[in-house]
């Protein structure tokens, strides 16, 4: 048997292309999720108050971040492959696209964990009793304050 | 298994007789990859930066997604 090699010869690209199908996957699945627990607001406002509050807490926050990233990697690398498949000359400029993905992904999501970070602790500390501190914020597994 | 240096990339002919639709499929990914990116990196940015997912409660409605640009950090009475 003689091998023609194959299409992805396991550079950059290549784990980028296993890497757009795995986000992908993961994204599809938080999705079905993700519309299910936004449907309970239809069962009314206690059982759409208290999923939510499920996710009122410093682990989801981590899990929002990781979303987020999750999200704006698919979404830029998506825009990187746009551009090499329909740009006429984007495969020549491959190496140089694969680093200003990056880049443009760092300087993204760099900012955007910094306000969703400092954002859940600013709420937490202003809803909190008096004398909550930030390390009462993160490893606390609900937070005590009520949405109303 | 020997390997061969592979020069035919692009110049492979298409099947006779084969329909276009994989063609399609492609250019649809990518046509509506673009309509995606900004629906979902939208959704993503009013949710969880201009507003906080901590705001949500049942009645919540366009104007609690405006923290950001009103600098105020919840809207709960």
């Amino acid at each position: 048997m003689v091998s023609t090699g194959s299409v992805y010869k396991g550079r950059t690209s290549m784990w980028l292309y296993l890497f757009h199908r795995i986000t992908g996957v993961a994204l599809f699945g938080y999705l079905l999720l993700h519309i299910i627990s936004t449907a309970l607001i239809l069962a009314g406002p206690e059982i759409y108050e208290g999923a939510e509050a499920i996710y009122k807490n410093f682990y989801f926050r981590l899990g929002e971040v990781g979303l987020m990233a999750a999200v704006l990697a698919h979404a830029i690398n998506g825009l990187r492959i746009i551009t090499v498949d329909l740009w006429s000359k984007g495969s020549n400029y491959q190496k140089s696209l694969n680093i200003a993905a990056l880049l443009i992904f760092i300087g993204v999501f760099v900012p955007t964990t910094y306000q969703m970070i400092t954002s859940y602790f600013d709420i937490c500390i202003e809803k909190s009793s008096a004398g909550t501190t930030i390390v009462d914020c993160m490893v606390r597994p609900l937070p005590d304050w009520k949405t109303k | 298994m020997k390997s061969v240096k592979r020069t035919d990339w692009g110049r492979r002919t298409p099947p006779i007789g084969g329909s276009n639709f994989e063609l399609y499929a492609w250019f649809f990914m990518r046509v509506s990859g673009l309509f995606l990116v900004l629906l979902a990196a939208g959704h993503m940015f009013i949710m969880h930066v201009f507003n906080d997912t901590l705001n949500l409660d049942y009645d919540a409605d366009e104007r609690d997604m405006v923290m950001v640009f009103t600098g105020k950090r919840h809207f709960k009475h």
